[in-house]
């Protein structure tokens, strides 16, 4: 019996003692998934013969003592948005739904290159619109810790994965929060980079101002091994950073606890929060605090203008980028239609779900004639506001510890008709994105109900290394991150 | 009724980059198999994302010098965004809010007075998809997705059919001067569409016709006639509705070739919601002084330039000035065959082979000029032959001629086709008095009446293959005919 | 109750510029939960931003020329690979509804 929530570090010590080999592995999550995804509805495409293929390929370096990539026998499950060339993306929407890619993502593809494991790919609020999986236009994903909640989105299904054990790391994006209030909501560990850090390439966009790749994994320290592999400057993304990619995994205790000045941002502890949230994230910050770092109390007042920034900007951004699923060149489309305005509104009206067409409908209204100025302009002035505000806090403190998510998970069709509720869910998770800095959820102790609670460490642009540092000090400190579902 | 038309010119022209604006694939897409220079990018698959091409900038800020426009160094793409199958991301990647030009100025000539025409702007963008239309459906090929553009939108500073053509002949000028387009309207690599309105005074009161923007214009004089056409069709329209310009009359009109009419293609619905919004996916730029600085070193002497420059040292008339500027080819040839600081004469005289010759040999053969066949050696021989008269200046003609179509040198082709100007005394006399055997009555008449001279003077050319000096024969003849 | 800030006709306006048939109660819904939203971006209007400039893109720096892609041709897709997800296709081109009518 293979432990399910090994991590990279442990299966590479095992494949070099032989402990088992990677097609058992890959034949041991393969069997899990099949198990248990039936109740956890993680995945939309399983693919166990890509899977075996590259461990059977990975077995035969081992045998002939080749180099190993950096990620060998590490298994993933890939948010179903990332493109995979041969394999089915369909961004969990009637859309694209049996679109076979001509092409790779670059981060997936960087990951393959090291050796990783495709086990399959997850389900995600359509195309990444959501905080719950309940948007996906196949089914709604279950919480590992009881099927009855929501296990957050959009990057639902990958957490949900990471959380009931079925793959070594898994795949998100971040757009307004959809891998760190999944990682809370799910007891499991996620990284947001700094925007521009992964590149975006082969990742079907939905606001190309604020995407940004990330990861789900079992520690922070995998974290730091996975993005090392997926970071970096790619020539077909040209908004994708220069700065040199460090090797995380190596700089884990660089950042001195002793010392360290965390801000705790006083608008992220007021308002609608459940006190047992409050409470149990205040509880990381005392650990933290019991090992030498500083705790300072900060302000960032604009933080209740996060949510409207980015409810102008993100669904003008969606309404462009979603203008090229029309069903011509790729994706589901109606036949027969002769004429051409007919043709393109009855292929989108059809194909497309709700929430697509809402934030489709809302950002043409904001950019349609006499309302760029109003909103787009005006929403783009107050991110400026919001960004320096960081920057001046961050110039004082090292970095900043907040929750994640105002309540743990909640119930299935709880939210799911008050669009406006679930906008106001990524209320502490979106003015990262809207500025474009770097953050790390982490799991604290769980709710009395023995539900998970995060919280999140922000960091100063590309400083992914301090948050790894700290995360990993954390966790080498308390023991949440190996709490696990019973499934 | 007094009417004055508006007229303004947005005229696209491909930049001649090798790849595509916002991707590498290959810009050979004339008459290449339809879908075969495509990528995720240019196709506008999920997640594919836009790189930008370094040249489309620098050839753009070098068409801002050469028409002394601002360059906005904080430029920045924008997303032009509507749904059409030969727009494959459903938004094109162009300049609305910060083109990378503004404020330039073109000068033309019309009826020898110079006139100014401003250009309001001047924007990269992508080209569209090329649709082929058939009964029933429409074909897409995406190989021509993705070419860059530069789309210049003068003032409506243009006042004729007449101007507005010289203005767009300007414009091709000097882009294929800047090499940055072949601006070949036919192959569809320079487009024109003129924006045409009309001012009325009537009663003393003055009124503006709707505009009208026309589309599917295929050459230079298309542009003129359909301009002609719109001032004719506006003029009747005016005089039968009284229909003014507003904000939301607009309308674009299609250019048929056959009927040689405009016909309505849509009513705008005010002006058309592009929905412009700062192109996410590429970063915003910063375009240094040095960088503007070293492109300003590489301009080409541009045609103005070069035309002053021919009149005031080569001392050639304005016409044959710009004659030869109007191809830089052409002029670029021209100038080898001179050398370095040529003598006004032999420039002269290189002139009269070029536009007399040469350009007439061109234009018969609808080629362009092949500058390796151009040799200054050519040309100083030629001269000296004809300063020497050793040959004539009509057999200099022929000989380059030759020269430009065998690429031999003109000493062998003068001596194998014999066409050494005779001057010896003794062979013309031989000549001389065969043609007086051979045309008794021409030589009575002559001695009639000694203007007549001429006619033998020509039959002596005849039967020399024009290689007799004429001075000389007509000296030689005089003499014989006493 | 929250004022509709979006008209029906608004919305069908909007709808069709976007290319996307709404349903009855689609129209009915977005029409309220869209005004619910735009209420909200209201507070938006309350921050002064007189001297502030806009933030388009919060980590990317501005880009000199010299740093773009060189104009060297690429790999591109064979047609068989660019079409092989196309709805219709016909002799290498794809086929769309008809765009100018012949």
């Amino acid at each position: 019996m293979i432990n399910p929530y090994l991590t990279i570090p442990q299966i590479q010590t095992s494949l070099k003692k032989g402990d088992f080999s990677c097609q058992d592995l890959t034949s041991f999550y393969l069997d899990r998934i099949k198990s248990l995804d039936p109740k956890i509805k993680a995945f939309i495409t399983i693919t166990p013969k890509v899977a075996l293929d590259k461990a059977k390929e990975i077995d035969q370096k081992i045998k002939d003592k080749k180099l190993l990539g950096k990620l060998a026998g590490s298994t993933m499950a890939v948010k179903d948005i990332y493109l995979t060339k041969g394999i089915e993306t369909t961004a969990a929407s009637q859309v694209l739904k049996g679109y076979i890619p001509q092409y790779s993502s670059t981060v997936y593809q960087r990951l393959v290159d090291e050796d990783a494991i495709l086990l399959g790919k997850t389900n995600t609020d359509t195309f990444a619109f959501g905080a719950s999986t309940e948007n996906s236009g196949f089914f709604t994903t279950k919480n590992p810790y009881d099927t009855s909640l929501i296990p957050g989105g959009s990057s639902g299904g990958s957490a949900a994965a990471q959380s009931a054990g079925l793959c070594t790391f898994s795949l998100g994006t971040d757009t307004g929060g959809s891998i760190r209030q999944p990682s809370s909501l799910c007891g499991i560990s996620g990284i947001k980079p700094t925007y521009s850090r992964n590149s975006r390439y082969g990742i079907a966009a939905m606001a190309s101002s604020f995407d940004c790749p990330g990861a789900f994994a079992h520690s922070a320290k995998d974290l730091s091994i996975v993005t090392s592999v997926m970071a970096g400057n790619d020539p077909h993304d040209a908004t994708s950073s220069k700065e040199v990619v460090p090797d995380y995994s190596s700089l884990l205790e660089n950042k001195n606890l002793k010392g360290l000045k965390i801000g705790l941002p006083k608008q992220y502890f007021t308002g609608s929060i459940d006190p047992e949230v409050k409470k149990n994230v205040l509880k990381a910050a005392k650990t933290l605090e019991e090992n030498g770092a500083q705790l300072v109390g900060v302000s960032l007042p604009s933080t209740d203008l996060g949510i409207a920034v980015y409810y102008v900007l993100m669904p003008c951004e969606v309404s462009s980028n979603m203008a090229r699923y029309d069903g011509l060149r790729f994706g589901q489309s109606k036949k027969d239609i002769k004429d051409l305005l007919s043709y393109y509104l009855e292929t989108r009206g059809d194909y497309m779900e709700s929430e697509l067409k809402r934030r489709i409908i809302i950002g043409t209204y904001f950019l349609s004639a006499g309302y760029f100025d109003a909103y787009y302009l005006k929403a783009s002035k107050v991110r400026t506001i919001i960004k320096k505000e960081f920057q001046d806090v961050l110039s004082h403190v090292d970095l900043l510890l907040t929750p994640t998510s105002p309540t743990p998970a909640w119930k299935i069709g709880e939210k799911v008709n008050d669009p406006l509720k679930m906008y106001l869910a990524d209320v502490y998770t979106v003015c990262t994105n809207v500025a474009g800095l770097p953050a790390i959820a982490l799991p604290t102790s769980p709710s009395k109900t023995n539900l998970p609670i995060g919280f999140q460490l922000i960091g100063n642009y590309f400083k992914e290394a301090d948050l790894f540092s700290v995360a990993h000090q954390y966790q080498s400190l308390t023991n949440h991150h190996l709490i696990h579902p019973k499934l | 009724m007094n009417i004055t038309p508006i007229i303004g010119l947005e005229i696209h022209i491909q930049l001649n980059t090798k790849t595509k604006a916002f991707c590498s694939c290959s810009t050979d897409y004339f008459k290449s198999p339809p879908n075969t220079y495509t990528c995720p990018a240019c196709l506008g698959l999920p997640g594919a994302l836009p790189v930008p091409n370094r040249q489309i900038i620098k050839k753009g800020i070098l068409f801002a010098l050469s028409v002394n426009a601002t360059i906005q160094k904080e430029t920045h793409f924008d997303r032009k965004n509507y749904f059409y199958p030969d727009l494959p991301k459903g938004y094109q990647i162009s300049q609305f809010y910060k083109p990378l030009i503004k404020d330039g100025l073109v000068k033309i000539t019309v009826n020898e007075q110079e006139k100014e025409v401003r250009i309001a702007e001047a924007h990269l963008e992508e080209d569209a998809a090329k649709s082929i239309h058939q009964r029933g459906h429409t074909l897409v090929d995406f190989n021509k997705a993705g070419i860059p553009l530069l789309e210049i939108v003068s003032e409506p500073d243009i006042a004729s059919s007449k101007e507005a053509k010289i203005y767009a002949q300007k414009i091709q000028q000097l882009v294929r001067y800047l090499d940055i387009s072949d601006a070949n309207i036919e192959e569809g690599s320079m487009r024109v569409e003129p924006t045409v309105n009309l001012k009325i005074k009537d009663n003393k009161k003055t009124y503006y016709t709707p505009l009208v923007e026309v589309k599917n214009i295929a050459s230079l004089s298309a542009a003129a006639a359909a301009i002609d056409y719109e001032i004719e069709r506006q003029t009747d329209e005016f005089r039968k509705t009284k229909q003014e310009k507003n904000p939301k009359n607009k309308t674009t009109r299609g250019w048929d070739m056959d009927t040689k009419k405009t016909f309505l293609q849509r009513e705008k619905e005010g002006s058309a919601d592009y929905r412009y919004f700062p192109e996410p996916d590429i970063p915003h730029f910063s375009i240094s002084d040095d960088f503007i600085d070293s492109l300003q070193k590489t301009l080409p002497e541009l045609p103005d330039a070069k035309m002053a420059r021919y009149q005031k040292e080569l001392t050639l008339s304005i016409y044959d000035s710009s004659l030869l500027v109007e191809d830089k080819d052409l002029a670029l040839s021209f100038e080898k065959a001179l050398g370095e600081k040529p003598q006004k004469d032999f420039a002269k005289f290189t002139a009269n082979l070029f536009l007399g010759v040469i350009k007439k040999h061109l234009n018969e053969t609808q080629e362009t000029i092949d500058i390796k066949r151009i040799k200054e050696k050519d040309f100083t021989y030629l001269f000296s032959a004809t300063q020497n008269g050793d040959i004539s200046s009509t057999v200099a003609k022929d000989v380059i001629l030759e020269v430009y179509k065998t690429k031999k040198d003109p000493q062998s082709i003068i001596k194998t086709k014999g066409l050494s100007q005779i001057s010896d005394t003794k062979e013309l006399e031989k000549l001389a008095q065969q043609i007086i055997k051979d045309n008794p009555k021409a030589v009575e008449d002559c001695k009639k009446n000694p203007n007549s001279i001429g006619f033998l003077i020509g039959q002596l050319m005849k039967l020399s293959k024009g290689s007799a000096n004429p001075q000389l024969a007509q000296e030689i003849l005089k003499k014989l005919l006493g | 109750m929250t004022k509709p800030l979006l008209s029906s006709d608004k919305i069908d306006h909007v709808a069709k510029l976007a290319r996307i048939k709404l349903t009855p109660q689609e129209k009915k819904d977005f029409s309220r939960q869209i005004s619910d939203v735009l209420s909200y971006m209201d507070r938006l209007n309350k921050v002064d931003t007189e001297n502030t400039s806009p933030t388009f893109q919060v980590t990317t720096k501005p880009l000199s020329p010299q740093d773009l892609r060189t104009d060297k041709p690429g790999k591109s897709l064979t047609s068989k690979d660019a079409l092989s997800t196309a709805s219709q296709t016909q002799d290498d081109y794809l086929l769309s509804p008809q765009t100018v009518k012949k």
